[in-house]
């Protein structure tokens, strides 16, 4: 009997997800944002392969070069190859995109469930949590971190998740406060399932869409709160290259050598329009209603 | 309307006391010893114990914190260690130059969303509308510091119109202000134009057409006014955002706000410095919310009811 229960719910969600997949890629915007990011992906992945020269590599009697054949985005103060530098400077930018929202995640999960289930004053106690992280704002509390941390790649991830798991935390709640009291969750609970099992068997699936949609979107604000850290002397260090500490460098040449400032920019503007334009359409596909 | 002020203010009180847990901890869950950041590696304990004394250290750290809010709500931010002076007094002097900035950067970005998301709301789905959107989204995608650098090239270094550097008139103002605004607009146009898609739909907006009005008094008269109601809650959560792009716009432009010296201030291990500055940008932010909360409730009275 158990069983039967459980595998009525993926026979439709099969039928459901054709559906989604269907009114994804009938999106045009989309389908430009998933091109714009397995780009990106391939660029971070394959970067030994793609990148011209090593990225520490220097070569001082090029250094600050316009653009040209050899260098396609030009030279730094130090001979290095600007393009070089970007191509793995995909790599920062996505391994804390993702780390970055993965703890948000994470803790937004946990927390936003047991809120939402349990109500009562561990509801309360999470809820104040969320209003205190969701008054400070992401930039400013992550500059605030890294002022008792230090900059490193891990705890740029963890500035970023420190505010940018209450807005998963609070998705969450609002699903499972809207689930726990439908039918199917009655039943299993009289069925005599755990707690546990409840959450996670039958209440998660079901609260996952939100949660989906708005991870595509806050893996590009942590693309550019990271970006800004890296400006400030904040975030990656050298000589690893993040977009952000590119642009750092350029500063000092602008007006020399704008291409180190311009490149970097426009890479951050593609990647994190990649992320917006898939997301939007991702919620616009999987709730029609919000359409507008 | 009173009532609901006041008790807005009091759910302040746990959001503002959770703020000074988090700015009190920076001091102590910084590596190494507090002590270390006043005084030289070479004096000897006795010294250090007289220091850990004279600035309450040596406390238990609950009766610490106790006394850092208390300081705090006597306006006392303690005393800068690099630069020897009281960090209020440092703070009076910069928290204007990023206020101003601050606020221009919200008037422009207003003063250019409204318009677009507006137009692009009445002419939906028509050239105009995927025009402004598509610019919108580019504007959404652009790290604000990276803008202001590219203006800063083109406007300043290029085109010869504005100073590079430094504060005091407009033109020191224009550009940073811009920089800030038009990536604000960018986010709040599209705002706009969801509100304002949601009144058109409304039965008054018919009425005020069967009525015969003319197409310039509906939008203008009727819809706008209530498609801006929700975006004043926006400005409420804009005002954190724009902090957060002045505190990085004044190091591209070298403007002698709070930002440049929170940044400095990191760099340098000035804590009281870093702490100050975090309070009173973020009390600032959560005042905006405030202010935008209760300007909702004046404009639109259901609100109360909730």
């Amino acid at each position: 009997m158990m069983e039967q229960v459980t595998q009525a719910v993926p026979d439709k969600s099969d039928s459901g997800f054709s559906e989604f997949k269907r009114r994804l890629f009938r999106n045009k915007a989309a389908i430009f944002g998933v091109i714009i990011l397995s780009l990106m992906f391939l660029c971070a992945v394959f970067a030994p392969w793609l990148a011209l020269s090593d990225y520490t590599r220097q070569d001082l009697p090029s250094m600050l070069q316009a653009p040209s054949w050899g260098h396609p985005f030009g030279t730094d103060e130090f001979g290095r190859d600007i393009y070089s530098r970007i191509i793995y400077g995909a790599r920062v930018s996505l391994v804390v995109g993702f780390l970055a929202v993965g703890i948000s995640l994470f803790i937004g999960l946990l927390l936003g469930s047991l809120a939402g289930y349990f109500g009562g004053f561990i509801d309360h106690g999470i809820c104040a949590l969320i209003d205190i992280a969701l008054a400070f704002p992401m930039t400013l509390l992550a500059i605030g971190i890294i002022a008792i941390l230090g900059p490193s790649l891990f705890n740029v991830c963890l500035a970023i998740a420190a505010s940018s798991w209450a807005a998963f935390a609070r998705v969450v709640r609002g699903q499972f406060l809207s689930l726990k009291s439908q039918e199917f969750v009655e039943a299993a609970r009289i069925l005599g399932f755990s707690d546990t099992r409840i959450i996670l068997r039958h209440i998660f699936p079901n609260a996952i869409a939100p949660v989906v949609v708005l991870a595509t979107l806050e893996v590009p604000k942590a693309i550019i709160v990271e970006a800004t850290l890296s400006f400030l002397g904040l975030g990656v260090q050298p000589p690893i290259p993040s977009w952000g500490s590119i642009i750092s460098s350029g500063r000092s040449f602008l007006f020399e050598a704008p291409w180190i400032t311009l490149f970097p920019g426009l890479m951050i503007v593609l990647v994190v329009m990649g992320f917006n334009l898939f997301g939007d359409a991702l919620r616009d596909s999987l709730d029609p209603r919000l359409r507008n | 309307m009173l009532r609901y002020v006041i008790k807005r203010i009091f759910l302040l009180i746990p959001i503002l006391l959770g703020m000074t847990v988090i700015v009190f901890s920076m001091l102590h869950l910084a590596p190494g010893d507090p002590i270390d950041l006043v005084v030289g590696p070479n004096v000897t304990p006795e010294v250090r114990e007289n220091i850990r004394h004279q600035y309450g250290l040596d406390q238990p750290v609950v009766i610490q914190y106790v006394s850092f809010v208390k300081r705090l709500l006597r306006g006392d931010l303690g005393q800068s260690i690099l630069q020897h002076k009281p960090v209020a007094e440092i703070i009076l002097e910069k928290f204007p130059v990023t206020l101003e900035l601050g606020l221009t950067s919200l008037v422009i970005s207003f003063l250019i969303a409204v318009p677009i998301g507006v137009k692009a709301a009445v002419k939906r789905n028509t050239v105009t509308d995927y025009g402004s959107m598509s610019l919108s989204l580019v504007g959404m995608s652009m790290p604000t510091f990276w803008f202001g650098l590219m203006l800063l090239y083109l406007f300043a270094y290029k085109l010869r119109l504005f100073p590079i550097s430094g504060y005091g008139t407009w033109r020191h103002l224009f550009l940073p202000a811009m920089a800030i605004g038009i990536t604000d607009a960018a986010l709040t146009a599209r705002m706009v134009r969801s509100s304002m898609l949601e009144v058109i739909r409304q039965d008054y907006i018919r009425t005020a057409r069967s009525k015969g009005l003319s197409e310039k008094a509906v939008i203008n008269r009727h819809a706008l006014k209530n498609a801006l109601i929700p975006i004043i809650t926006l400005l409420g959560l804009r005002i954190g955002w724009i902090m957060g792009g002045s505190v990085v716009v004044e190091i591209v432009f070298t403007r002698p706000g709070l930002g440049r010296m929170m940044v400095e201030a990191i760099l340098s291990r000035d804590y009281p410095v870093v702490q100050g500055g975090m309070v009173v940008l973020t009390t600032a932010v959560i005042l905006g919310n405030l202010l935008a909360d209760v300007l909702y409730a004046v404009v639109d009275p259901r609100i109360k009811l909730r």
